[in-house]
């Protein structure tokens, strides 16, 4: 067992993976940002939705300990997020940009905990690791800056993946916990959940007629939906079902994300998913990425060129 | 140095694992219960709480929304609706989600009775353009209509009601003083 232990979180590993999920999910974090921007004051300013004296259940660690909330600090702590956000996808001072980005957004949540929904609590949960992890070693602006300033040489450094795995392990809890709720939901086995959810209002986004409006459809997808997720918690960890698995995991986020409203949520959650390849399958999938970016690159320079 | 860094990952990697299978694993148990007391100012310090109940045990089966009435010193009475995500264009409606979250998910509920003062005098502020003809009350109202089971009527997707079909509520409603629209 101990073996074991030691084998999953210490035994050195790929970092390019890592390095590829972090540009992901500060996309995502960035994106976020972007999003509370015209409501930023509504949500969580001194005169918006909370008041000072509202109760909310977040009461953690939070910059507005030390300052008294204005909407100048306010705004002063949302463009610590965003701009750490930008920092963190483009891997400058990494670990600091993870754990300012965590600070300044657990400070931004402990003000109104009412307009906050999964992702949300997703996107704290891991750059709370990001400030573990490695994911700086690589396709960042810091190991640009060593490489030309003579510190590093050649490709990046294995590394013990340990906070890697808490993300994997923290993304696999997910998925495991909403299929347990679900399974405890009639309309889940019946399978008439996609019936409801695709008659809710205000999640409507792109029609899908055909498929909406035949139960005999609608049933299949409510089944296989609930298999995805308990997949992602569960069958994820065998190695030779991973690949399928984790591909599956985004093909339902895509599904989900062109049939329902749910902004953010499905990116941070298709971005956790890419980082529960093994290392080694991150690297692969990485290298395979630039290759393809390298190919659609060309292909426009050559287009320009024409 | 690497000698002491090891441990004390181990450390925390058994530290934090164990607080996220006692505070979080779904349901509940007297044991973890009774560990919780342990890990849970660890879990709300670094804001570490979770419920991974989306759409779950059931998803729900309520299209609602929040309609405001305000009455202004006049006399006049003026009504609006919290952004309804169905009424919005595509872009819209990702910047404005955080609107129904707040509104529809949580003021509209019972269980958010000690919001509900709050949320009326920011809902006040907002419906204050004229100083000299302030709004003196303020309530809020749900509005909602239940899905059936498509057993009992199958709705085709996209279908709405009109609004004579909708139940209401009138769930809260406070006198407003001038230091509430400030």
């Amino acid at each position: 067992m101990k073996s074991g232990f030691n084998r999953f979180f210490f035994k050195k590993e790929p970092v390019e993976g890592l390095g590829m999920f972090r540009i992901f999910f500060g996309a995502t974090s960035v994106l976020n940002a972007v999003l509370m921007i015209p409501g930023l004051h509504e949500f969580f300013g001194p005169r918006g939705m909370m008041e000072a004296h509202s109760p909310t259940n977040l009461a953690g660690i939070s910059l507005f300990y030390f300052f008294p909330l204005t909407s100048l600090t306010l705004s002063l702590v949302f463009g610590l997020y965003m701009i750490s956000s930008l920092t963190l996808t483009a891997g400058l001072f990494t670990r600091v940009s993870a754990g300012v980005a965590f600070l300044s957004l657990c400070s931004l949540h402990a003000l109104n905990n009412l307009v906050l929904h999964s992702g949300d609590t997703a996107m704290r949960l891991v750059l709370f690791l990001l400030v573990f992890s490695r994911s700086g070693d690589s396709f960042s602006l810091d190991r640009w800056f060593n490489q030309r300033g003579g510190v590093l040489k050649g490709p990046p450094r294995m590394q013990a993946p340990w906070a890697q795995r808490l993300i994997q392990i923290q993304t696999s809890f997910i998925y495991f916990s909403t299929a347990y709720y679900k399974f405890d939901g009639e309309s889940w086995i019946n399978g008439n959940s996609v019936y409801y959810t695709s008659r809710l209002w205000d999640f409507e986004r792109f029609p899908v007629p055909i498929v909406f409006n035949h139960l005999p459809l609608m049933k299949p997808l409510t089944w296989i939906s609930l298999f995805v997720e308990w997949s992602l918690g569960v069958l994820v960890w065998v190695p030779g079902l991973r690949v399928p698995v984790v591909i599956a995991g985004i093909l339902l986020h895509l599904g989900i994300e062109w049939t329902m409203n749910i902004p953010a949520f499905e990116w941070v959650m298709m971005s956790l998913i890419f980082c529960m390849l093994s290392p080694r399958e991150g690297r692969a999938a990485a290298s395979r990425m630039i290759r393809m970016a390298g190919r659609m690159g060309s292909a426009i320079r050559n287009r320009v060129k024409k | 140095m690497k000698r002491i860094k090891k441990p004390l990952v181990v450390a925390f990697l058994i530290w934090h694992l164990s607080a996220l299978f006692v505070c979080a694993w779904p349901g509940s148990s007297a044991l973890r219960n009774h560990l919780g007391v342990v890990f849970r100012p660890y879990f709300g310090f670094f804001h570490l709480w979770q419920n991974w109940s989306m759409f779950a045990p059931e998803p729900s089966s309520l299209n609602a929304f929040v309609r405001v009435e305000v009455k202004y010193k006049d006399g006049k009475v003026r009504w609006f609706d919290l952004p309804r995500m169905s009424e919005l264009g595509y872009v819209d409606k990702y910047f404005q989600e955080r609107y129904r979250k707040w509104a529809v998910d949580n003021i509209r509920s019972d269980d958010s009775r000690g919001y509900w003062p709050a949320a009326a005098r920011y809902l006040a502020r907002k419906a204050n353009p004229d100083p000299l003809n302030p709004p003196v009350e303020i309530s809020l109202w749900r509005f909602w209509m239940t899905i059936e089971s498509p057993d009992v009527k199958f709705r085709p997707v996209g279908f709405r009601v009109s609004e004579q079909e909708l139940q209401k509520f009138k769930f809260f409603t406070t006198a407003l003083k001038p230091e509430d629209l400030i």
